[in-house]
């Protein structure tokens, strides 16, 4: 049996026990998912998509799904967690599946409806529940796996011209000791000039060898405003596996900030459609690699519909014998006039060993746009360290120091000033002996 | 070595990139004096000025160098600021996403916890700064704007007396600090300059120009020439020069070669 056959022979073992085993169209939307799934196959490094990152490792291994959270953790456990303590609407994921004692949403405002995704599936309905024309059929082999194996996640919907004050925060534990994958999916409707900030956290307890693979797909009704903060820092013995698909009708505005630190394997993959007039968005990201880690950031941004505005920068920073990859593409589409696209990645390697590979990449129908592209991969400059230097600052202090700064040019764009001082506590914790510069930062 | 001495070079020789810049510099220097050293273009100042700091790259070949009695060479480039040296650079460098304040703050810490003095707490450091800041004509508003960038060329150099005024170096060494400075620019960092000179601390002046010396007038003036001191005298030689050019130094030189050739 190859892997492929595997993870086929493992979903029809597992299908009685997943989520809506006995609704129809739960069951045909899986299988349909894992014929899609057989049809794909693993990538192989000939597909231009999947040049720089390898899924050898779901081979080798098959990961089980879980069936249910693997070990106990209570409210303490989870306070110590980064971001925990932001104030939040706050539900917490387990290995792929929903706790309810560590959550906290009540009470939710009006004009908020959260529901828990297994509830949806194992709703007892004759017709496809609503949300999930939204979960397209994408060529992702993970997209594919994943709506074949999913267990849990968040259906929001945020009603007409509500202004969420308090974001929303997913959080994401896992415990998993084993080989074993969790999937997940989250759907965000935010209706007509509504207002939200949503966060979504992945964190590890425990040193495990696991697949955290989470979807998340959004729709942005007219006027509507999400910004969308992320945090993957997995194990360092887990992988991350992430696609974000965005929708945006006319004048609404999505900003995702995504602060990528953990796991031994990510691929995350963000695809936004400006689908209406005056759409924007803001896609910014920051990674530090360390050790062996292969972290890849993809990011799509159709321009469908003219005066959009897309705004992108990603910057990484790439130690030891770790791997960083920036691959974004923006498309702008023949109707698109007056499409403002601009796309920036800074990179820095630290070490002989470590590796980024930048591709920005403009593809422009229209005539009549504004579009630019950089991409600069470089080391410290060494006349700003000596300068550090000859002012008495020490040489380690001094290089992360200047690490911070050019970290801090992404976290310092997040607007949620909660979401930045705890990112700037998490920056200092992945650069050796950064809590040196603590004291200065105060 | 002279017990007196703030910093003691002998026969230093230097290079950069595997071209001999300092060939044979002598040069002593006692706490409360102020030194210029001039010279033309590419006679080896600025790289004398980057050795003392401890440029990597500038490599000592030969000679010594004492300061406060210990062998500089041995100290890393930031030890010897937290020991009180100061440069001042020609060309000061921006640091992208990193505020004026938090440089002087790590740059105050480092040479107080050195001097075995108790950090500064938030409130006395800013009324510190900025005082400095007034005293030199630099707006406020550049303490929380990143380091040098965007600066105009006077800002700079200011920023750079600013650095100064605030380490309170013992030995401060200004490379340039004239160049691209208008007269009013000029007068106010002379000024800031002046305001530091004591009988504990010694200055070294490297310039092109004389002008500065008609603001921060020094005990000494040396002439540099491909690399070595050709010529020391008291500040009467810096108006010599004035008046008559390196042209004219050339000439002294090659008289003191043919004279030292006779008597070989």
């Amino acid at each position: 049996m190859n892997a492929v056959e595997s993870y086929q022979a493992l979903y029809w073992q597992l299908a009685e026990q997943l989520p809506g085993h006995e609704v129809a169209w739960v069951r045909a939307m899986r299988e349909t998912a894992l014929q899609h799934f057989a049809e794909l196959g693993f990538p192989t490094r000939k597909q231009e998509a999947w040049k720089y990152t390898q899924l050898q490792a779901l081979e080798k291994n098959i990961y089980h799904p879980t069936t249910s959270q693997q070990q106990f953790i209570n409210n303490d456990d989870c306070q110590q967690l980064p971001l925990a303590t932001l104030d939040a609407y706050k539900l917490v994921f387990v290995d792929g599946h929903f706790n309810w004692i560590l959550s906290d949403i009540n009470p939710l405002p009006d004009g908020v409806v959260i529901n828990e995704l297994s509830n949806i599936l194992n709703s007892q309905t004759k017709q496809q529940h609503p949300i999930f024309p939204l979960t397209q059929q994408t060529d992702d082999v993970l997209n594919a796996l994943n709506n074949a194996f999913i267990t849990t996640g968040a259906a929001i919907n945020i009603l007409a011209d509500v202004q969420l004050e308090k974001p929303i925060h997913l959080q994401y534990i896992n415990t998993i000791k084993n080989k074993s994958a969790s999937y997940s999916r989250n759907v965000v409707i935010m209706e007509p000039n509504s207002h939200a900030q949503l966060i979504e956290s992945h964190v590890a307890l425990g040193e495990g060898d696991y697949v955290n693979n989470v979807q998340v797909d959004i729709q942005l009704e007219t006027g509507a405003q999400l910004q969308h903060y992320k945090l993957q820092l997995e194990g360092q013995s887990g992988m991350h596996f992430s696609e974000t698909q965005v929708e945006l009708a006319s004048d609404s505005h999505y900003q995702n900030h995504l602060f990528a630190f953990g796991s031994q394997l990510m691929r995350n993959n963000i695809k936004t459609k400006l689908n209406g007039a005056r759409a924007g968005c803001l896609l910014n990201g920051l990674f530090i690699s360390q050790s062996k880690q292969h972290l890849e950031m993809r990011t799509h941004i159709d321009h469908h519909a003219p005066s959009c505005t897309s705004r992108e920068t990603y910057r990484g920073i790439a130690n030891d014998k770790s791997h960083g990859v920036f691959d974004g593409t923006v498309v702008v589409h023949p109707h698109a006039q007056k499409s403002d696209a601009r796309v920036t990645t800074n990179n820095l390697l630290l070490s002989q060993g470590s590796e980024i590979d930048a591709k920005p990449q403009l593809e422009i129908y229209a005539d009549d746009v504004k579009c630019s592209h950089g991409a600069t991969i470089g080391q410290l400059d060494e006349e700003v360290l000596y300068y550090l230097r000859s002012r008495g600052i020490d040489e380690a202090t001094s290089r992360n120091l200047m690490l911070f700064a050019f970290a801090n040019h992404i976290i310092e764009q997040c607007p949620m000033n909660a979401f930045q001082s705890a990112l700037h506590g998490l920056l200092l914790k992945q650069l050796q002996s950064g809590d040196q510069l603590q004291e200065l930062l105060k | 070595m002279n017990q007196n001495s703030l910093l003691q070079i002998s026969n230093l020789h230097a290079e950069v990139e595997g071209q001999a810049i300092l060939k044979g510099i002598d040069l002593t220097i006692k706490a409360g004096e102020v030194h210029a050293i001039m010279g033309p273009n590419a006679s080896g100042k600025s790289t004398l000025a980057h050795v003392l700091a401890g440029r990597p790259g500038f490599e000592v070949t030969q000679g010594e160098i004492y300061y406060q009695g210990n062998d500089l060479l041995s100290l890393t480039t930031e030890e010897r600021a937290r020991k009180g040296l100061f440069l001042a650079f020609q060309y000061p460098v921006e640091i992208p996403g990193v505020s004026n304040v938090y440089l002087l703050k790590a740059a105050m810490n480092a040479v107080r916890k050195e001097r075995g003095q108790q950090e500064l707490d938030a409130m006395d450091f800013l009324e510190l700064i900025r005082m400095r800041m007034a005293e030199l004509g630099i707006s406020s508003e550049l303490l929380y704007r990143n380091v040098n960038e965007g600066f105009s060329g006077g800002e700079k150099k200011r920023n750079e007396i600013l650095q100064m005024s605030v380490l309170e170096p013992q030995l401060a060494i200004l490379d340039e600090i004239d160049s691209g400075l208008d007269i009013d620019a000029l007068k106010v960092v002379a000024n800031g300059v002046n305001t530091l000179r004591s009988s504990e601390r010694a200055i070294v002046i490297v310039t092109h120009y004389q002008r500065l010396l008609n603001y921060i007038k020094p005990d000494y003036v040396h002439v540099l020439s491909l690399g070595r001191i050709i010529k020391s005298g008291g500040p009467e030689l810096a108006e010599v020069l004035e008046e008559k050019g390196y042209g004219w130094i050339s000439q002294v030189d090659d008289i003191h070669h043919s004279s030292s050739g006779e008597i070989g």
